[in-house]
């Protein structure tokens, strides 16, 4: 066994793939059943995986294709995901960012899709505009321009300016440093 | 003939780097999540049908 068996891999990239199962569903349990789906699906394709394929954005092609197919089959209806994203999501120690973040969050969702995918791999997710076009299956601009144009949306719906900042970032990491000492203190 | 200026859309590096921020924000508690029993335990069972002979 070493580091570029593809089920090792597998394991490293699960906490990643159900985040970006969860941004696809908007919804908790459907992006368990999706990240279920896609394991089984990997597992059957092990054999096809060639050595030099980058694993990680196989993997979430499989996820990706997945979801995809999934929701042309059976039309499945996108369920309302704020109630989620605010219950589980954004378990924030200060009240103000947390709010913050929920105005973030709505924003985000309404998005298009392609955007907000686009941003969930390369923002959230550390994806290299490489990887992402070949996740999305398509050219590296394409990646770029939906990224480009997906945070220019969100700067647009939640006022942003240079300078400006969403979040009171100093607030928020007092707030975590007085959790943390009251863990521990 | 009145036309749209063309402008890129390129917000600027601090914008870019505020909402990335809060996009790694809104997904780390997942990321940070324990693996569901379910999938750990379809993983057991998948490593365990490949060794068997």
């Amino acid at each position: 066994m070493n580091g570029s068996d593809p089920r090792d891999q597998l394991i490293v990239h699960l906490p990643a793939l159900r985040a970006f199962a969860v941004s696809l569903t908007r919804n908790g349990p459907a992006a368990d059943d999706l990240v279920q789906d896609t394991v089984l699906r990997a597992w059957s394709s092990f054999s096809r995986f060639t050595i030099g394929t980058n694993p990680r954005a196989w993997l979430f092609t499989i996820l990706r294709n997945s979801f995809y197919s999934d929701l042309r089959k059976h039309r499945r209806e996108v369920q309302d995901s704020e109630g989620f994203f605010a219950a589980r999501l954004s378990q924030k120690p200060d009240h103000d960012s947390a709010l913050a973040l929920r105005d973030f969050q709505r924003g985000f969702e309404k998005l298009i899709d392609e955007q907000r995918e686009a941003l969930v791999l390369v923002g959230a997710l550390g994806f290299s505009y490489e990887e992402a076009a070949t996740t999305m299956g398509c050219a590296i601009g394409t990646v770029k321009s939906r990224v480009n144009r997906g945070r220019k949306r969100l700067a647009e719906l939640l006022c942003l300016e240079e300078g400006e900042s969403i979040l009171p970032t100093d607030a928020v990491q007092n707030a975590v440093a007085s959790h943390q000492t009251s863990l521990h203190g | 003939m009145p036309s749209k200026p063309k402008v890129p859309p390129i917000v600027p590096a601090s914008v870019a780097r505020q909402i990335d921020e809060n996009l790694r924000r809104i997904y780390a508690a997942k990321l940070e999540e324990e693996i569901p029993d379910r999938l750990q335990e379809l993983l057991k069972q998948l490593r365990e049908k490949d060794a068997a002979p």
